[in-house]
Order: C-alpha cells, then structure tokens, then sequence
C-alpha cells in the first residue's frame, strides 16, 4: 500500500524536484555560451595569427651591401663575400640566400622599367636572411650587425621583425580582449544562475523553509538546486556552442588565407577521432576550424555546468544561512 | 536543557512592544510544560524562539547545553541541522510540504536523519495508523481535513522520538478523543525521556495531565513552575 510512494519519491524525498524549473535559464545559458564561443575564436584566431607571422614574414631580414664587389674593410676579399662569410658562420640564422640580377630584375620592375640594364647602376646586392623563429622579433643579433658595419660600412639591415613584434602584441591584447570578453561572459552567466536561484528559491520558499527547519543540512539542500542548475546549464551550454560550430567554420573560412588551417591540426585529436567517425568526415571537420578550437570548445558546456552549479550553490547557502 | 537568559524579541517593523521581553527561564531535561497565556501573548514567538525558528533579538538560548547564537556562527555551521534534528516541531499552521503525500511528510525526520528506508516505513505508517490517518497515506495535505493535517503534523514531530517536542495548540483542530489520544502520545514520549513543551488553550487539556505552566502575558513572563 504504502510501497509505491516510497519508490516514487526517493528520488525527491525533500520535495525540491522541480526547483530552479525554468524554461529561460538554458536559453539564457545558450546565448552566453555562444558569445563565449566567438570568444574563445577570437584567442585563437590571433594566436594564430601572430604565430604564422613569426615563423614566416616575421622571420626575414633584408641586407643591402653597397658596392659589393670593392674590398672588405681590413683586407680580406670582398665586401659582400665577407658579409655572407658573417652570415654563414651564425648559427641564430637558419638561411640566406643573395638576390640575383633577375631576381633584383623582377624586384626592381616598378621602379625601372623592365628595359634597364642592372650592371649600368650602382645597385647594392640584396641577401635575403631567415632568422630561426625563436629569435625573430629582435632582428640580426646585434654582435652580428656590428661585425657587418665593421666589415662593409654603409650596409643596410631592415628587419621584418620590427613589424613581427608589433604584431605579436597586437595579437596580445587582442587575446586579452577576448579573454576579458570570455570572463564577463562567465560572470554575467553566473549572475544570471544566481538571480535564477533566487528565484526558484523564492516559489520553493516555504518548503525550503519547513526542510531547513527540520533540519536538513545546507550542503544537502543547495546540493539539489544545484544538481538541477547544472542540468539546465550543461542543455544550455551544448545548445549554445553547437550553434556557435557554423558560425565559427564560416569566419574561419573567411580567414584561411591568413591562418592555412590543414597545417595546424592535432594528429592525436584527428586520430582519436578517426576510431569513430568515417575518415572524410574526420578530415572535412579537420579542415574546418583550428584544432585548439576543437579542443576548447567541448570545454565550454562544461564550464557553463561548472559555473551553474556553483553559482548556485553559492546563491542557495548565502540565502540559507540568514535563516 | 533548555535555557533562556534574558531572550528579548522585536518585532519585525521595529516599533510597538516586543514580542519577547525579557525572558529568562530553565527547563530541564525530560521536563513536561505546559505554555498558557492568552491569544497574542507570545507563546508562538517564544516557541520559536525555542525551537531555532528564529533568532532572539536579545539575549541567549541555550539547548542541549549548546548555544544556538554560537552554533549558527560559521564555525559550529554543522552544529545547527544536529541540534534541529533532534527538535520535534507541531506548528500552530501545520507547516506540511504542500507536495509531498501524507507519509513522505511523515517520513521526511526520519530521512535527513538517514535512517534505513526499510526501517522507518513501518515507523511512520504505524505512527499515522496510530493517529487514524493509516488510510490516507498516499494523500496530499490539500486534500485532507483541518483535523487531519493536524495529526499529520503531530506525526512528524513524534515520528524520530525527538529530545524536544515544542507542539503549539496541537489541538485546536481536534475533537475531544483525537485530542486526548494526542495527549497520551505526548505524555508518552516525556516519560520515554524526551522534554516537552505544549503550548495550548484547551483547559481540558491541561487539566488532563497535571505538569507545571509557563504563563506569558503581553510577551512577559508571570508565572513559572
Ligand atoms: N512575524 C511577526 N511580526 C510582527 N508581529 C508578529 C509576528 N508574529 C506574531 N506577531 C504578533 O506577535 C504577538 C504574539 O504573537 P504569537 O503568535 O506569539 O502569540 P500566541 O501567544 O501564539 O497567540 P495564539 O494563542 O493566538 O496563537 C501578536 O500580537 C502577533 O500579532
Ligand atoms: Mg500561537
């Protein structure tokens, strides 16, 4: 007789099922999910931006020596000869490599014509100079650059990597951004989780009032409302970061010339999923974002449970221990 | 056992008389009370006062030997749910959970004390039987009777054999042999040791079983033993 209520309610044996039983809060959840979602694209993308500059455009260095074929200052052969003599014998560069006339030719198009003889001029010769990635933005060494001005005075040193440093703060702050974009996400979240406790707290007033009166631990009561809040927050955050994956493709789309998204992907990820998925699928899914994106975005519902259940607890203890 | 120095009350709005004015009173352990005085007197606010519904504005309540003020603050966090556990409460306005059936109601003390559920099925059905209500386990307080809710509150209170039961006007709604039963039920779980405190109008009732009265007037102690 007495049996079936028993089973029937062991799962909600305080009377606190329902509580938090809104419709708005994993919608809410969903949007904000979804703002967080083109933020974390947004680190990512200048990340990776600043990245590709440094191991490519980041890393040349032009050097003009005037009068390459007079000698070298201190004897010992030529002034170009001593200058790549220089290079060669650096170890922080990884290559160099000497303009030749058609080269110089093709380069100096606009300015000449393609009529003019370059042997008529006084050109300088130009060494084209690859800096291993790591010590890109500070330009040549500087122990370097002084032997080249002792060797061949009046050489040239234009470093690209001026341009790669400033960019690489520019992508800085712009992940700054993102990320302080990604923290208002998180606490606007959590206030609205709060305010939503809040209010499921006020429609259950009375039977969390008899409960607590009864003596049932805080732990245990917030512990219900929580578990809830998590539920509706981990629908919100799959809902939202699901409706953020075309979106994010189409804008990572719009910005493969300057990120070559092949290139980046994760074998260890790709493998795993390889196991599950038909390999087309795996390869277009692949192509389709950054893997640092695949590997962050799984971790958004995941973090709109984590900040549901806390801000919910936190919320229904505060109200708690006024009692 | 239970121990009030000095316990003043306000009102919420703050003006007026208090509720409570300076009460100072001791019951022992395994006591039986009766709490008399006129309607509006104060019975109510005291008994919460008591039973850790609500904080005294001024003054200490003491229970078990244990502060309640001190218990509450953060370091004794876990003390306050031990010491309501083992309070069994009847309030004048019953007080059931509006969505959960008559046994779950009953059986509630017995859960968020972790009791074994086979164990206190049988507690809180033969405690319901006990008051007449066996036939309306599976029904919502909104479904039963003023009389019923009653019992059923009765019930919760007494159903984990609590160190104190604070019943207020646990009568009202009954008629004169319900009452009595009740009244036998209380005087049973005082003399398995627990202390009671009933606050009540009915004379009838008082006067059924001879214990001594804390009488409150205007929210003031004047009569004690
Ligand atoms: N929360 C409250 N805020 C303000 N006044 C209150 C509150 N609760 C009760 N009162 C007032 O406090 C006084 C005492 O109330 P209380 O309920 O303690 O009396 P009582 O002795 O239990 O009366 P009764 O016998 O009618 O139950 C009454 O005048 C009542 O109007
Ligand atoms: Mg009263």
């Amino acid at each position: 007789m007495a049996e079936r209520p028993v089973t029937r309610l062991r799962a909600d044996r305080l009377g606190l099922g329902r509580a938090l039983g809104s419709r708005l809060l994993p919608a809410l959840v969903a949007a904000m999910t979804f703002l967080a979602a083109l933020a974390l694209a947004g680190m990512v993308g200048a990340s990776q931006l600043a990245g590709r500059w440094q191991d490519g455009a980041g890393t040349l260095v032009t050097v003009q020596v005037p009068q390459p074929g007079e000698a070298a200052a201190g004897g010992a052969g030529g002034r170009l000869d001593r200058v790549e003599a220089l290079l060669d014998g650096d170890a922080r560069i990884a290559a160099h490599h000497r303009l030749d006339d058609t080269e110089l030719q093709h380069l100096l198009e606009p300015w000449l014509g393609d009529g003019t003889k370059l042997d008529t001029l006084p050109l300088p010769a130009v060494v084209q100079v690859r800096l291993r990635a790591d010590d890109a933005a500070a330009g040549l060494p500087p122990g370097l650059s002084a032997a080249i001005a002792n060797a061949a005075p009046g050489t040239l040193v234009e470093a690209n990597g001026v341009w790669g440093v400033r960019l690489a703060r520019l992508a800085a702050s712009l992940q700054a951004c993102a990320a302080l974009a990604l923290l208002l996400v998180g606490l606007v979240a959590a206030g609205v989780i709060a305010v939503a406790a809040r209010a499921s707290l006020g429609a259950k007033r009375q039977t969390v009032e008899i409960v607590h009166g009864l003596g049932a631990a805080p732990g245990d009561i917030a512990g219900r409302f929580a578990r809830r809040a998590s539920v509706l927050c981990a629908i919100g955050g799959v809902a939202g970061s699901l409706a953020a994956l075309p979106v994010l493709v189409a804008l990572a789309r719009l910005a493969a010339p300057f990120s070559a998204l092949p290139k980046e992907a994760d074998d260890a990820l790709v493998a795993a999923w390889q196991a599950r998925l038909p390999a087309a699928v795996v390869t277009a899914l692949r192509d389709s974002l950054p893997s640092a994106l695949w590997r962050a975005i799984p971790a958004l519902p995941l973090g709109a449970t984590a900040i549901g259940w806390a801000a919910t607890q936190a919320t229904v203890r505060a109200w708690l221990r006024r009692l | 056992m239970i121990r009030l120095h000095h316990v003043g009350l306000d009102r919420a709005g703050g003006s007026r008389s208090a509720l409570l004015d300076d009460i100072s009173l001791e019951i022992g352990a395994g006591a039986f009370r009766w709490l008399l005085g006129p309607s509006g007197a104060g019975k109510t606010s005291l008994l919460r006062v008591i039973g850790m519904g609500e904080r005294p504005t001024r003054g200490q309540v003491s229970l078990f030997g244990a502060d309640t003020q001190a218990a509450r603050r953060r370091s004794g966090r876990g003390l306050t749910p031990k010491l309501r556990r083992r309070i069994g409460v009847v309030y004048q306005d019953f007080r059931l959970l509006p969505e959960l059936t008559l046994f779950d109601n009953v059986a509630l003390p017995l859960r968020l004390a972790r009791r074994r559920e086979s164990e206190l099925v049988t507690q809180a059905r033969d405690m319901l039987a006990w008051l007449g209500l066996g036939d309306r386990l599976d029904a919502l307080p909104r479904q039963l009777s003023g009389g019923e809710q009653q019992r059923a509150a009765i019930a919760r209170a007494v159903v984990g054999r609590p160190a104190l039961l604070l019943a207020d006007e646990p009568t009202g709604n009954l008629d004169d042999a319900q009452a009595a039963r009740v009244l036998q039920l209380f005087v049973e779980l005082h003399r398995a040791g627990s202390t009671v405190v009933v606050a009540t109008h009915n004379t009838a009732l008082v006067q059924a079983f001879a214990a001594p009265a804390i009488r409150l007037a205007a929210g003031r102690l004047v009569g004690h033993g």
